[in-house]
C-alpha cells in the first residue's frame, strides 16, 4: 500500500467526492421542467403509466428521501429500473462496460505507442522535420472531431480497402480487438496530439538539465542516457497529463461508440437520451464519472512510482 | 473544459507564429503574427459566408427537391444535392451559423459567468469560496460531454437546451482559472493597496483584480470555443443536439454518413467547414497567448 | 576567426544536434587515446577559442579568442565575475555547448591524449573522451544526479568498461565513494539523491568524475552552491584526490582568493576573454592587468580592518556586439585615449619564461601574459605592491 504512494487518509478523501458525485447525478435529472412522469411518457401517458413512475422516481416523497432512495439503489448496484428495457440498470451496464473499457484500454496503449517517440524525437531533434510536422498536427489534431475522423477512417480503410470491419464489437477477443482497431485509432489521433505536445516539452526540459549533461559526460551512449534517465523523468510529469484529460478520452468514446455501432457505455447514454431513460443516463453518467476518478487515482499511482521523491512525500 | 488541456501550449511559442515572411500593412499588434493574422481572417471569412448566406447563394438550404436527390455538382447546385434534393452549398452556408451561434454564445456567457463566478469566490472568500470551487470539483470529474448529455437528456433535445447545457456545464473551467488567478493578485502590492484605501469590492475587483485574470481567461475562451464548436457538431452528430431538418454541420456529418461511399461530400464539406472553424479559433488563441505574453 | 577545421570532423555531420540517436558507427572515430602521464607534459591546447550563443539580441560571445595550454598534473585556475564566460569556456574544454546551436570556432586539442581538435564534434563523437579522459564537477550538485535512480546505480554508469562483473563493479562504486569520504558508502547504494545532502552529492558527483582516472578534470565552481563549511572540505577532497591521482585540474571560479590558495597557474577571464595568465605567485605579487590588480585589491585581506571593502566601479559589459579594444576601458583606471584604438592580445609580459610551480616546481610553467597595452607601466608600479592597501588607495 505504501510503495504504491497511496494512504488510506488519501482513499478516505475521495469518499466525499463519490458522494458529490452522486448527488450531481441525482439533481441532473431532477432539472427536468415540469412534472417528470409527463415528460418521461410524451405520447404513451396514462395517468395510470404516469402515477407508476412517480412513485418508483419517488417524486411523491420528499427531496432527501428521494436522494436516499436513489443511493440506496446505487450501493445495491441496481441503479433503479430501465423504463426502455424493464431491467434493472446494474444488469445493462454489466454488459455495456465490457466494451467500452477495452475501447479505452485500446486507446491508451495506442496513445503510448504514438506519442511516446513522436514526442521524445521531437524534442530530441528540435526544429526537425518531425518537430515542424507534429506542430502542424497538433494545430490541426486539436481542430478535428473525432466522429468525423471516424467517419473518414470507415471509408478509407473499412469501405475503399475494407481491412478493418466498420462498426459492431465481434466475438471472442480477437474479433474484439480487430473491431476496435479503427475506433481506438479514431480516438487516439486527437488525443495522442496532445500527449506528444507534452512529451516533447518534458523531454527538452530534461535533455535540459545538468543531469543529462553528467550522464553523457559518463560516455554512456545517447540511447543509454535516453533509456536510462530522460524517458523517465520526462514521462512523470506526461502522467499527469494524462489523468487531466482522461476526462476528455471518455468523452470522446461516447461519440465514437455510436459512430462504430460498438455496444458500449456511450451508446447506451445516447440511446438513452433518446428514449428518456433517466436512470440509465443517470446510471451512465455517475459509472462514467467514478471511472475517471478512479484512473485519475490511478495516473497519482503511476506518477509517484516514477518519481520516488513524491513516493517519500506521502509515507512521511 | 471540453477541450485538451496541454501545459505545454501556452508555454510554447509555435513556429508558425514566427514566421517573418508576413509584412503587410497591419496594425502593429498584428505585424509578423501568422497565427493572429490567420485566425482573424480565416474566422471573418466563415461569419460573412454564414451570416451573409443569401449574398452567395440563391437556394435555400430547407427547400425540398424529391426529384433530384444526391444529384452530383452543377452550376445550379455548385456542391450538389442531399437525400432530399435539398442544395448542399446552401445548407453548409446557413447551417454555419448555427455553430458559430454556438461558438460565440456559448463561449461569452460562461466566460463571464465563470470568470465573476471565480473572482468572487477567490475574493470573498469563506463559504461562498468552499460552495462554487467544490460544485466546480464536482463538474470536473464528469466527462464534460457526459455532462452537457445527461442535461440535454433531462431537458429535453433542442438547440436552446444544448446552450443550457452548455452554460450549466461549462463555467466551472473559467471559474477554475479565474478563482486561482485572483488568489494570486489578491498578494499583488496594489491590489492590497486598493483594500487599504477602501475602494469597493466590484471596483477592486473590476479595475485591479480584472487585468490579471483576464489574459489566461481569454486564451482559454479559444480553446474553450474550439470545443464548444466540436461538442456542438457531436450533439447535433449523435441527434440531441440541433436537429432535423435544421442544417448545422455536425448534423449535417451524421446524415450525410449513409452515404459516403456514393456522395462523400455530403459529410467531408460540413466536416472541411467545421474544421476549418476550429482551426480558426485555435490559430486565434496562439496568437492571442502570443500577443499577451509579448506584453508581459 | 579561424573557422573550425575539426581533424576529425565529418562532413554532414549535424554540430547542431545535441543528441544523436542511432549512429553508433561514428563513435570510433576519435582514437583511442595514448593516456601517457608525465607531469609537466602538455596535455591540453587551447587555440583562438571562440563560443557564440545567439541570442534575439545578437550572438553572445561567450569566449572570444582564448588560447591556453594546461599541463599534465597541473591546476589551472580560471576566475571572472559572473557573465565573464568563465563557465561557457571550460565547459567548451570538454566540448559541450550551451544550446545546440552555439557556433564554436578555433581549436581544443589534446595532444597528451593524442586528439588533434574537438571543437564542433557532435556529442557522438566526444564519448570516447568523455569519463574516460575528462570529466566535469559540476556547480550545482543538487541538480546534477539522476532524481529517480539510486546513487549506486549512477556511479556504476561510470565505471564504463573499466570493470567486469556486477559483484566488482558494486565493490569499486563503494571504493569510489569510499575515496570521496561518503560515510558509510556501502549503505547508501540504494539511496536516491533527494536523500542526499549537497555535500554529500558533490561527493558523490567526484566519485563520478573520477571513476575512470581521467586524465583531466573540469571543476566548474564547485563549492559555489554548497554551505559555506563544506565548501573547504570539498576544495580539500577535489585537490588530494587531484595530487593522488595526477589529475589535471581546471578549476572555474569567481573568488580569487580560492584560487590563489590551490592553483600552480590562474587565467584572469573578463569579457569573454583571457586578460592575463600567469603563474599565482606571479599573478598575486605583480599583476600586469588593472582587472587583475582590481581583483587582487578586492580581496577582503587587502583592507585594512577598519577600512570598507574596495569594490571595482561598474559592471561588465554584456557580451554582444564588442570591438577588438580592451573591454575593460570603462572601468579602468589606466585608462587613456590611445586605448580605445588598441587592439588587444594576450602577449608575454617581462616575468621570466618557464618559471617552476609554487606548488609543484616539476611543473615549468609558461610565460606571464597580459592583454593590456599599459602592461610595461604596471610593472613600474609593482614597486609597490598592490597588496599594500595604502598605495593602492592613492593611486585611485
Amino acid at each position: 500500500m505504501r510503495n504504491l504512494g497511496l494512504s488510506w487518509t488519501r482513499l478516505a478523501n475521495l469518499v466525499p467526492v463519490l458522494f458529490g458525485i452522486t448527488l450531481v447525478s441525482f439533481v441532473l435529472i431532477r432539472l427536468v421542467p415540469g412534472d417528470p412522469a409527463t415528460q418521461i411518457l410524451g405520447n404513451r401517458y396514462t395517468p395510470e403509466a404516469a402515477e407508476q413512475i412517480r412513485s418508483s422516481l419517488g417524486l411523491n416523497d420528499s427531496i432527501l428521501t428521494q436522494y436516499g432512495i436513489f443511493l440506496r439503489s446505487v450501493f445495491s448496484g441496481s441503479f433503479g429500473e430501465s423504463y426502455q428495457y424493464h431491467r434493472p440498470v446494474g444488469e445493462i451496464l454489466l454488459d455495456r462496460v465490457g466494451p467500452s473499457l477495452l475501447l479505452v484500454a485500446v486507446t491508451a496503449v495506442l496513445c503510448t505507442l504514438i506519442s511516446l517517440p513522436l514526442g521524445v524525437l521531437a524534442a530530441v531533434r528540435r526544429g526537425g522535420a518531425l518537430d515542424q510536422g507534429t506542430r502542424v498536427f497538433f494545430t490541426l489534431g486539436y481542430a478535428l472531431p473525432a466522429f468525423l475522423i471516424g467517419i473518414v477512417l470507415i471509408l478509407v480503410f473499412g469501405l475503399k480497402l475494407g481491412w478493418f470491419p466498420i462498426g459492431g464489437y465481434g466475438t471472442g477477443l480477437g474479433g474484439h480487438l480487430y473491431h476496435l482497431v479503427l475506433p481506438a485509432v479514431t480516438l487516439a489521433i486527437p488525443f495522442s496530439t496532445v500527449l506528444v505536445r507534452s512529451l516533447r516539452a518534458s523531454t527538452i526540459t530534461v535533455l535540459e538539465s545538468d543531469f543529462v549533461t553528467i550522464a553523457r559526460l559518463k560516455g554512456i551512449s545517447a540511447w543509454s542516457v535516453l533509456a536510462r534517465h530522460v524517458l523517465r523523468n520526462a514521462i512523470a510529469p506526461v502522467a499527469v497529463v494524462f489523468g487531466v484529460n482522461l476526462a476528455f478520452l471518455v468523452g470522446g468514446t461516447v461519440v465514437i461508440e455510436n459512430v462504430f455501432s460498438i455496444p458500449g457505455m456511450g451508446s447506451l447514454l445516447v440511446g438513452a437520451v433518446a428514449t428518456r431513460d433517466y436512470p440509465v443516463v443517470q446510471a451512465v453518467s455517475l459509472v462514467l464519472a467514478v471511472f475517471v476518478l478512479a484512473v485519475n487515482v490511478l495516473t497519482d499511482v503511476v506518477h509517484r512510482l516514477l518519481d520516488p521523491r513524491l513516493a517519500v512525500a506521502v509515507t512521511r | 473544459m471540453t477541450t485538451l488541456v496541454d501545459p505545454a501550449q501556452l508555454g510554447d511559442v509555435r513556429g508558425l507564429s514566427r514566421a517573418r515572411w508576413l509584412r503587410l500593412p497591419l496594425p502593429k499588434v498584428l505585424r509578423g503574427r501568422f497565427s493572429l493574422v490567420a485566425g482573424i481572417v480565416l474566422l471573418l471569412a466563415i461569419a460573412v459566408l454564414c451570416i451573409g448566406a443569401p449574398l452567395f447563394t440563391s437556394a435555400s438550404p430547407l427547400d425540398i427537391d424529391p426529384l433530384n436527390p444526391l444529384a452530383p455538382p452543377s452550376p445550379e447546385h455548385p456542391l450538389g444535392t442531399d437525400a432530399f434534393g435539398r442544395d448542399l452549398w446552401a445548407r453548409v452556408l446557413y447551417g454555419g451559423r448555427y455553430d458559430l451561434a454556438i461558438a460565440f454564445g456559448a463561449t461569452i456567457v460562461t466566460l463571464v459567468v465563470g470568470t465573476a463566478l471565480g473572482m468572487l469566490a477567490a475574493y470573498l472568500g469563506g463559504w461562498v469560496e468552499s460552495v462554487v470551487m467544490r460544485v466546480v470539483d464536482l463538474f470536473f470529474a464528469f466527462p464534460f460531454i457526459v455532462l452537457v448529455i445527461a442535461i440535454v437528456a433531462s431537458l429535453g433535445p433542442s438547440l436552446r437546451n444544448m446552450f443550457i447545457a452548455l452554460w450549466v456545464a461549462s463555467w466551472v473551467g473559467y471559474a477554475r482559472i479565474a478563482h486561482g488567478q485572483t488568489l494570486a493578485a489578491r498578494r499583488y502590492g496594489y491590489v492590497v493597496a486598493a483594500n487599504v484605501l477602501g475602494y469597493s469590492t466590484p471596483r477592486v475587483l473590476l479595475r485591479h483584480v480584472l487585468p490579471s485574470v483576464a489574459p489566461l481567461v481569454i486564451v482559454f475562451a479559444m480553446v474553450d470555443a474550439v470545443g464548444n464548436v466540436l461538442l456542438g457538431a457531436s450533439l447535433g452528430f449523435l441527434g440531441i443536439g440541433v436537429r432535423q431538418p435544421t442544417p448545422e454541420w455536425g448534423s449535417m456529418i451524421s446524415e450525410g454518413q449513409a452515404y459516403i461511399l456514393s456522395n462523400w461530400q455530403l459529410s467531408l464539406v460540413p466536416g472541411i467547414a467545421l474544421v476549418v472553424l476550429g482551426v480558426a479559433f485555435s490559430l486565434l488563441g496562439d496568437g492571442l497567448a502570443d500577443v499577451l505574453r509579448a506584453e508581459q | 576567426m579561424s573557422a573550425a577545421t575539426p581533424a576529425l570532423g565529418q562532413p554532414g555531420s549535424r554540430p547542431d544536434s545535441t543528441e544523436q540517436v542511432g549512429t553508433p558507427a561514428a563513435e570510433e572515430v576519435v582514437p583511442a587515446p595514448a593516456d601517457r602521464r608525465e607531469p609537466g607534459d602538455v596535455l591540453l591546447e587551447v587555440r583562438d577559442l571562440r563560443v557564440s550563443i545567439p541570442t534575439a539580441a545578437g550572438p553572445v560571445h561567450a569566449a572570444d579568442g582564448v588560447t591556453l595550454t594546461l599541463r599534465q598534473g597541473e591546476v589551472l585556475g580560471v576566475v571572472g565575475e559572473t557573465g565573464s564566460g568563465k563557465s561557457v569556456t571550460c565547459r567548451a574544454l570538454l566540448g559541450l555547448r550551451p544550446t545546440p546551436r552555439t557556433e564554436v570556432s578555433g581549436t581544443v586539442a589534446y595532444p597528451g591524449l593524442g586528439v588533434d581538435d574537438i571543437t564542433g564534434l557532435p556529442p557522438r563523437r566526444l564519448r570516447r573522451l568523455w569519463g574516460r579522459h575528462v570529466a566535469m564537477i559540476p556547480q550545482n550538485p543538487m541538480t546534477s544526479l539522476d532524481p529517480v535512480r539510486r546513487i549506486g546505480d549512477q556511479v556504476a554508469e561510470a565505471l564504463g568498461d573499466t570493470v567486469h562483473g556486477a559483484a566488482a563493479r558494486r565493490e569499486r562504486v563503494i571504493e569510489l565513494l569510499r575515496q570521496v569520504g561518503l560515510p558509510a558508502p556501502e549503505r547508501r547504494l540504494d539511496a536516491f539523491p533527494h536523500q542526499f545532502s549537497g555535500g554529500m552529492l558533490q561527493r558523490t558527483l567526484i566519485a563520478i568524475a573520477i571513476a575512470q582516472n581521467p586524465a583531466m578534470l573540469v571543476a566548474d565552481e564547485p563549492t559555489t552552491a554548497l554551505d559555506v563549511l563544506i565548501q573547504d572540505q570539498i576544495l580539500g577532497l577535489l585537490l588530494s584526490l587531484q595530487r593522488d591521482l595526477g589529475t589535471s585540474l581546471v578549476l572555474v571560479s569567481h573568488d580569487l582568493s580560492v584560487v590563489s590558495q590551490v592553483c600552480d597557474r590562474v587565467a584572469v577571464m573578463y569579457a569573454g576573454q583571457v586578460v592575463e595568465l600567469a603563474d599565482t605567485a606571479t599573478l598575486l605579487s605583480s599583476p600586469r592587468h588593472p582587472y587583475t590588480r582590481a581583483l587582487i585589491g578586492a580581496l577582503p585581506g587587502a583592507v585594512a580592518r577598519d577600512e570598507p571593502l574596495r569594490v571595482i566601479p561598474g559592471a561588465p559589459p554584456p557580451l554582444v556586439g564588442l570591438g577588438p579594444t580592451c573591454r575593460f576601458a570603462a572601468r579602468c583606471e589606466l585608462h587613456e585615449a590611445a586605448c580605445d584604438e588598441w587592439p588587444t592580445e594576450l602577449l608575454p609580459v617581462g616575468a621570466p619564461a618557464g618559471s617552476p610551480s609554487p606548488f609543484r616546481p616539476a611543473l615549468r610553467l609558461v610565460s606571464h601574459q597580459s592583454r593590456c597595452r599599459r602592461a610595461p607601466d604596471l610593472a613600474t608600479a609593482d614597486a609597490a605592491p598592490p597588496t599594500t592597501p595604502k598605495d593602492q588607495g592613492e593611486q585611485r
